[in-house]
């Protein structure tokens, strides 16, 4: 969706990139079942469901040869696990339909009509899919959105806390093991709330311009000041320190190399992409970019 | 402080609607990120503080705290009701404490004030705006121990995140162990020191 939850490459095992790369492709094949163009909608935050539901549920993983339209020249392994990544796969459908349609709102001119004309092929993907119950779920989180948007809250945590709710929906839907559900609702609240608040303040400047609401606006604090920026910084690593009793909840009994990942996306990753949008001024939201290796910071946190 | 109503530019007859609108359409126009010259910038933030303070005002003159009620009533009274409120947060009552805090006006939110509010923040973490009272409390009352040292607290629970845990600093325990041998070692009385009896 926005591509912040990666890996930071340069601390993963060579197994563990392949094999993040064969999920990244096995997700990619079960959104092709939706449309020929769902594709374009993939991003790696999705990958890190499916590897958080894979440790909940222990699903087995196989791995299959296959050929596509990216890489038109090279057959490449992909990673199978249907139960786990066809769930990943409508909750992006039902998460990028979501989008869509909040975009219709909140952009104005030529983007509209790009959002809308998105939209609708959107509403008929969801439509053949069949209801599921994350887009009740989702329709629901989204309207609270939208009232806290309208409400013009100065905290952006009203907004955090709403998504957060949202995410932790999508996280802990599948699980049957109680305890399992309780760490990943936990993980997809905090996780969620991570994500408004880089959003929040990585969209001021443009949501300035275009007169959208922004509870960074609202607090008129400079977001160019040092300052500013290390609160920001701390405060998303606080939402990151929430979720380790939860790890290791999660990951108790679960395969060691998909833990590994997930600790490495949680602990490393995010920190990373957040000094990069922070601190660097970096958009995350360039597709070229590969997962940690374009980023300012080397292994050790040093420019 | 200057009628709030004046501040943001509406009557006092305005509807809630009326007045969430001028508000957000001023901190547009004085967001401190619109200047890039740090002059006119530190301006724009100044405006936009006394901006959040006139529509805090407002909102806690319209919930029905009524004006004046906590108004300057002198130091005293300020105080009797920053005890009630720690008392309501040692007992774990967060809603109360944070209703009262709500309802003392803008030239009474002191230092301490922000510290308290600071500290409820916390329990429902919101830590950015915790952080944010904190720092205001610190520079009101620059002298004040249980404030920096709240501060302080804050960051290193927030370092803990993604520093913390992790081979990237995890104490190394097996260095502890080595030193505390070797210390034993030189004071062992079978090894030339005479600090412990081993035979």
């Amino acid at each position: 969706m926005f591509g912040y939850i990666r890996p930071f490459v340069p601390d993963m095992r060579v197994k563990e990139y392949v094999f993040y790369r064969q999920l990244y492709c096995g997700l990619c094949r079960e959104l092709k079942k939706f449309s020929r163009v769902m594709p374009f909608t993939l991003s790696y935050d999705f990958v890190f469901l499916a590897l958080c539901t894979l440790a909940a549920t222990g699903e087995e993983v196989t791995f299959e040869k296959c050929r596509c339209a990216a890489r038109p020249f090279k057959k490449h392994t992909c990673a199978l696990a249907s139960n786990t990544l066809s769930y990943c796969a409508r909750a992006s459908l039902t998460l990028t339909a979501a989008k869509t349609a909040d975009d219709v709102h909140d952009k104005k001119g030529f983007r509209r009509v790009l959002s809308s004309s998105l939209n609708r092929k959107m509403k008929k993907l969801t439509a053949r899919a069949g209801e599921h119950p994350l887009d009740e779920l989702t329709r629901k989180s989204m309207s609270a959105l939208s009232d806290i948007e309208n409400s013009f809250s100065e905290s952006v945590y009203d907004g955090a806390e709403a998504f957060g709710a949202l995410l932790s929906d999508f996280f802990a839907h599948p699980i049957k093991d109680s305890e399992k559900k309780a760490a990943l609702a936990a993980i997809g609240k905090s996780v969620g709330r991570w994500i408004y608040i880089l959003d929040a303040f990585a969209d001021v400047r443009e949501d300035l311009k275009s007169g959208s609401y922004n509870p960074f606006i609202l607090s008129g604090e400079n977001t160019s000041d040092q300052n500013t920026k290390e609160r920001i910084f701390l405060a998303l690593e606080h939402e990151i320190a929430d979720t380790r009793e939860h790890v290791t909840a999660l990951t108790r009994g679960a395969d060691c190399g998909i833990s590994e990942i997930i600790e490495n996306i949680l602990y490393r990753g995010m920190s990373t992409v957040a000094r990069d949008v922070i601190f660097g001024g970096k958009k995350i939201k360039d597709r070229k970019e590969k997962t940690g290796e374009g980023s300012l910071y080397n292994a050790w946190g040093e420019q | 402080m200057k009628d709030p109503y004046i501040t943001l530019g509406v009557s006092s007859n305005a509807t809630d609607a009326e007045i969430k609108k001028a508000y957000y359409s001023l901190a547009r126009k004085y967001h401190p990120d619109n200047y890039t010259d740090p002059e006119k910038s530190k301006r724009a933030s100044e405006r936009m503080k006394e901006i959040n303070e006139a529509y805090d005002e407002i909102k806690r003159i319209r919930s029905g705290s009524g004006n004046g009620t906590y108004g300057t009533h002198g130091t005293d009274d300020v105080g009797k009701i920053f005890l009630r409120v720690r008392e309501y947060i040692s007992t774990g009552r967060f809603t109360e404490a944070n209703a009262v805090l709500d309802s003392v006006s803008a030239d009474n939110r002191n230092a301490e004030w922000n510290f308290l509010k600071a500290c409820v923040l916390a329990r429902y973490n919101r830590y950015y705006d915790a952080q944010r009272h904190l720092e205001l409390a610190c520079r009101m009352d620059p002298e004040n121990p249980e404030y920096r040292e709240a501060l302080e607290r804050l960051k290193e629970a927030g370092a803990y995140g993604s520093q913390g845990g992790g081979y990237q600093s995890a104490e190394c325990s097996v260095c502890d162990i080595c030193v505390r041998l070797m210390c034993i070692n030189a004071m062992c009385n079978c090894c030339g020191g005479n600090a412990l009896r081993c035979m």
